[in-house]
């Protein structure tokens, strides 16, 4: 018989030897409860996202409506083709790929190459949406030769006004893999899908996360596979909110159509200056935001050609473009002298139809006038637009006192319109040749008294320019929206006007002002704004264009007593101010203020 | 005396007047029996559980009972049996587990690369799995006759020559899996039966070695930069293949330590020359065996290696049950998707969902509630085998104990490690609960054996 076994070392080894197993599985539970409990909301998540598969459905984007309710963007009904290829052979498949092609007139390679994912997927998916109506009824007629398709309508955006209001309401695109990246899960509009639309310019943009909508669609549970077992449930899709924007789509299309019938690339803006609210967006030409909806071959040689226009339609002038003010700026310095006390209005200077600056970089400045304005004081050199007037009243006020009074008048920065990509323009001052080999010679200063040279204006900065002088210094923010509605139409939230930094002049320099800005139209340079019963205060502009001809600047407001309306226009290549600038303002106050009603 | 020099084989005392049932029933192990019961039927019921969307459902689940019927008679034989007859004939249980893997070498059914398998009818039987508990027997048998003598190199050198020879025997098959167990079992048996430390370290040393080279050079494979020619790495990496490289690392780890061994003797430490020559020799023999390894490692375990060293290598691959295998747990989170509902593995995500991923389907359909109920009862059995070891009566049982114990535990650490993503997919099975009746019968009949070991305590 062995030996038996007493020793407390041996027992001792035994449990030692235990305890390091038993501390192993302490060490697993430790574990098993960080993986369980601590992180096991996020695998639950992990494995439903593991099973479910969404067949996904746009939801209807919220509908955009001018100030008086009509619709600039809504949705349609439209179809949409499905394919579900399930237990699919290979010869199955070659003949509805064959027979489709035909009926969708897509070549064959193309449709292949959109089905292949699906194929190896199994995997239901989207052959191509906004199928016009008769192709989905044939194809719907053929569906007993074609396995796996079907056809289902879909509210999908539409623009009924085609490209009416283009620039303000952007467009639509197919969501971009930076953009899934970026943006997985919104609280509000749910996680975002590889198939959706989102906002890519314009309103669309801005307001995206509000227009989306949640989208809806049907889980499908998968097997590691990816194959569908069955349907989960449906979830159906959530409307995106309802934008009442501050545009008057009238105004709007008065001036589009004033503006396309120059043939010149141009932008125009029409503000009330009491509050701040756009009343007309036009950035000239326009575009149709439908051809970026439309699929297919037929359509998108519309989509390229807009792409690859010269006139570049896609370029937002109105926030975007920049120009040199030309004579507009004429506001400025005369408010910059006026209360600088650098000039009595009465000052009389001699305009022969030129200037000679002496001294360094000093050459010859004309008049636009050739003949010369002859003596006459600031409110006929404004009336007039004499130039060889403001270059002695720049050389008298000095560069410094109109740097500060142009930022004064919100220049050179951005107005605060919830559009992105809005460019600040520039006001140029000594400050910018500080470090440079140039210096700030008195021939810059000339160029600036006239508005020529590197100072740069945006549209959207003129027209709040001259609403200051409409309001007497009052500005408010411009901005586009009035009201956000949930789709069931209750007020989820209006705009306010918002004030910004009052201007402060004294009330001689504002009622000179606009004294001589009604007298510029009335017996002026802005004659082709008159309008017979209201009284129109504006201010022309031309701008020295090295690379063609002069654009066209005309900046209003009406009626100049109490001014309800104002306008800024720019007209590319438009000559002069007076001549192709200042029409075009006429119609919109005509439609605007029109007497009948 | 001489009555009791004479081991019973069967519960046939004189001397008590009780029944062998009685005798059974009051020295039984109820804690330990009801514990392993409990993961056989949690096993049964998450192998019907994972096994649903499989087309051989009901085959796998039938086999799966046949098995427990068998393994469960196994245990109650072996309970009955006295485990003390398996001292007095090692030589013939040597020979049997030698003979078995080599005849499965020749004889075996082939299945997935690996012939493991003996085909006998529907049912297939493993014969590695049967020489584990031999080996643990053979091995606890020659160590509990040499309670004096464990210190000396004879005592440490036999039991190792039997594992590596086993270890050698199946990785022909090739099997890298179920060698690993080998190493564990010998280590703690040696400890226990006293062997001194440094024996132990060795062995210790060897495994560690040889595993970390392994690893070094699934490593290196993994950063062709590295192995730029010229490099020192480029050096090692060939070294691992048999040629100049490896050859010319030998001589030059061999004049490192003979010059340790002059620059000591130099500083007038007075170190015998063989410990140095045991040192190279150790250093040998790991490198020679990890460059068998990586050479004798097939595609898909090289590249599980690598997934375990960088899963991010391959999500969608050999990485991916590993990942997919913790999503599951975790979806478990407390209370688990409900039984028979659990989607990671009915749909197909997890791999080897009825064998060795069942322990990821139990903790999704049944939560941490169950899972750790099941790690409770890991930790029950493994207490009950140490508890019974340190209880036994001789150092053969005590032996025995501690092997098997440290055989269990040794799997479920490394499964459970292994589903929880710590451990590279090595394709061991969880003991009681995966699918598999070698390893069910076995394990069965290893508490059997602790059962017997158990109730034989009392006994003089």
């Amino acid at each position: 018989m062995t030996k038996s076994v007493q020793s407390l070392t041996y027992q001792e080894r035994v449990y030692r030897f235990l305890y390091i197993l038993l501390f192993f599985f302490l060490f697993l539970m430790g574990r098993l409860f960080y993986i369980q409990i601590l992180r096991g909301e996020n695998y639950r998540r992990v494995s439903e996202a593991n099973r479910t598969t969404l067949f996904f459905e746009q939801a209807p984007r919220g509908i955009i409506l001018d100030r008086n309710g009509k619709v600039l963007a809504d949705n349609q009904p439209t179809f949409v083709v499905l394919w579900m290829p399930i237990e699919l052979k290979r010869e199955v498949l070659a003949t509805t790929v064959e027979k489709l092609s035909g009926l969708l007139r897509l070549k064959e390679g193309d449709l292949a190459s959109r089905l292949r994912p699906a194929v190896q997927r199994a995997s239901l998916t989207r052959v191509i949406d906004r199928v016009p109506r008769d192709l989905a009824f044939s194809l719907l007629e053929h569906r007993p030769d074609l396995p796996g398709i079907s056809v289902v309508t879909e509210m999908q955006r539409d623009y009924p006004q085609g490209s009416l209001a283009s620039h303000l309401l952007g467009y639509l695109g197919k969501v971009t893999p930076e953009e899934l990246e970026n943006r997985l899960e919104e609280p509000e509009t749910g996680e975002l899908h590889g198939e959706q639309f989102l906002g890519k310019m314009g309103l669309e943009k801005v307001y995206d996360s509000l227009l989306r909508g949640r989208p809806g669609g049907m889980r499908i549970e998968v097997d590691a596979l990816g194959r569908p077992l069955k349907i989960l449930d449906h979830q159906k899709p959530v409307a995106g909110y309802f934008l009442k924007t501050t545009i008057h789509s009238e105004i709007q299309k008065v001036a589009e159509d004033a503006l396309s019938r120059t043939g010149m690339p141009g932008a125009l803006l029409a503000m009330d200056p009491r509050n701040g609210e756009i009343l007309a967006f036009v950035s000239s030409p326009e575009f149709d935001p439908n051809l970026f909806l439309r699929r297919g071959d037929e359509e998108s040689g519309g989509l390229s050609s807009l792409l690859s226009s010269e006139e570049q339609p896609l370029f937002n002038r109105a926030v975007q473009g920049q120009y040199a003010p030309g004579s507009i700026f004429k506001i400025v310095v005369a408010a910059a002298a006026l209360e600088g006390k650098k000039i009595a209005p009465e000052q009389n200077f001699y305009c022969p139809g030129y200037f000679w600056l002496g001294g360094p970089g000093g050459k010859k400045f004309t008049c636009w006038k050739k003949e010369g304005h002859g003596s006459l004081n600031l409110h006929d050199a404004i009336v007039h637009s004499c130039n060889v007037y403001f270059y002695n009243l720049g050389l008298r006020t000095g560069p410094d006192v109109m740097e500060t009074m142009a930022r004064r008048f919100a220049l050179g920065s951005s107005t605060g319109l919830e559009f992105p990509g809005e460019k600040k323009g520039s006001i140029p001052g000594r400050t910018m040749f500080k470090t440079g080999k140039r210096r700030w010679f008195d021939g810059d200063t000339l160029n600036m008294a006239i508005g020529q040279g590197t100072i740069l204006f945006t549209p959207l900065q003129a027209i709040q320019m001259v609403n200051l002088v409409a309001t007497r210094g009052k500005l408010f923010r411009p901005h586009l929206l009035r009201e956000i509605r949930n789709p069931a139409g209750d007020l989820v939230q209006s705009e306010s006007p918002e004030p910004l930094e009052d201007l402060s002049l004294s009330q001689e320099t504002w009622d000179f002002l606009t004294q001589s800005l009604t007298d510029v139209v009335e017996r002026g340079t802005g004659q082709s704004c008159k309008i017979a019963g209201i009284h129109v205060a504006g201010k022309t502009g031309t701008v020295q264009n090295p690379h063609g001809k002069d654009h066209a600047w005309f900046v209003a407001f009406a009626p100049s007593e109490n001014p309800t309306i104002s306008v800024s226009v720019i007209v590319e290549h438009g000559v002069k101010g007076s001549l192709s600038a200042a029409p075009i303002a006429r119609d919109i106050f005509l439609a605007a203020l029109s007497p009948t009603q | 005396m001489t009555e009791r020099l004479k081991p019973h084989f069967f519960l046939t005392s004189l001397r008590e007047r009780d029944s062998l049932v009685q005798k059974i029933v009051r020295h039984f192990d109820w804690i330990l029996f009801l514990d392993v019961l409990a993961l056989c039927i949690i096993g049964v019921v998450m192998i019907y559980s994972a096994s649903l969307r499989l087309k051989s459902h009901e085959l796998i689940v039938s086999k799966q009972s046949v098995a427990l019927l068998v393994g469960i008679a196994f245990l109650f034989l072996l309970a009955i049996l006295n485990y003390q007859v398996f001292e007095i004939y090692p030589r013939p249980i040597l020979m049997f587990s030698i003979l078995l893997l080599l005849s499965v070498l020749f004889l075996g059914s082939t299945y997935r690369g690996t012939r493991a398998w003996f085909a006998l009818g529907p049912f297939s039987f493993q014969p590695s799995e049967v020489s584990k508990l031999l080996v643990i027997l053979v091995v606890a048998g020659w160590c509990s006759q040499k309670e004096e003598e464990m210190e000396y190199l004879k005592s440490v050198f036999v039991p190792f020559c039997i594992v590596l020879a086993h270890i050698l025997l199946i990785l022909l098959q090739p099997d890298f899996g179920s060698t690993l167990v080998y190493f564990p079992v010998l280590i703690a048996i040696l400890y226990v039966a006293g062997t001194p430390s440094i024996y132990l370290l060795t062995i210790l040393f060897y495994a560690v070695v040889s595993l970390g080279f392994l690893l070094l050079h699934t490593g290196f494979s993994l950063r062709p930069p590295l192995l730029e020619t010229g490099s020192i790495y480029s050096f090692f990496y060939k070294g691992m293949k048999f040629g100049k490289e490896f050859f010319w690392i030998h001589v030059s780890a061999g004049s490192l330590i003979l010059f340790l061994w002059w620059f000591l003797k130099g500083l007038r430490y007075r170190v015998s020359w063989v410990s140095f020559l045991f040192v190279f020799l150790i250093l040998s023999v790991s490198w020679t065996s990890s460059s068998y390894l990586t050479q004798a490692m097939k595609g898909y375990q090289r590249k599980r290696l690598m997934v375990f060293i960088q899963p991010e290598l391959d999500p969608m691959g050999a990485g991916y049950h590993v990942i997919q295998s913790v999503v599951a747990l975790g979806s478990g989170q407390m209370t688990g998707k409900g039984l028979f509902s659990g989607t990671q593995g009915r749909l197909g995500f997890l791999p080897e969902q009825h064998t060795d991923f069942i322990f990821s389907v139990l903790g999704e359909e049944l939560g941490y509630v169950g899972s750790s109920m099941v790690l409770i009862f890991y930790m029950v059995l493994i207490w009950r085998a140490f508890a019974i070891a340190a209880g036994s009566r001789d150092r053969f049982g005590m032996l025995t104990a501690v092997g098997i114990g440290t055989m269990f535990a040794f799997y479920a650490i490394l499964n459970l490690a292994m589903v929880m993503g710590f451990a590279p997919v090595a394709g061991l099975p969880l003991p009681f609960l995966s699918y598999g009746g070698s390893s069910l019968v076995i394990s069965l009949a290893a508490v059997g054996i602790l059962l017997s070991i158990h109730s034989r305590r009392f006994t003089y």
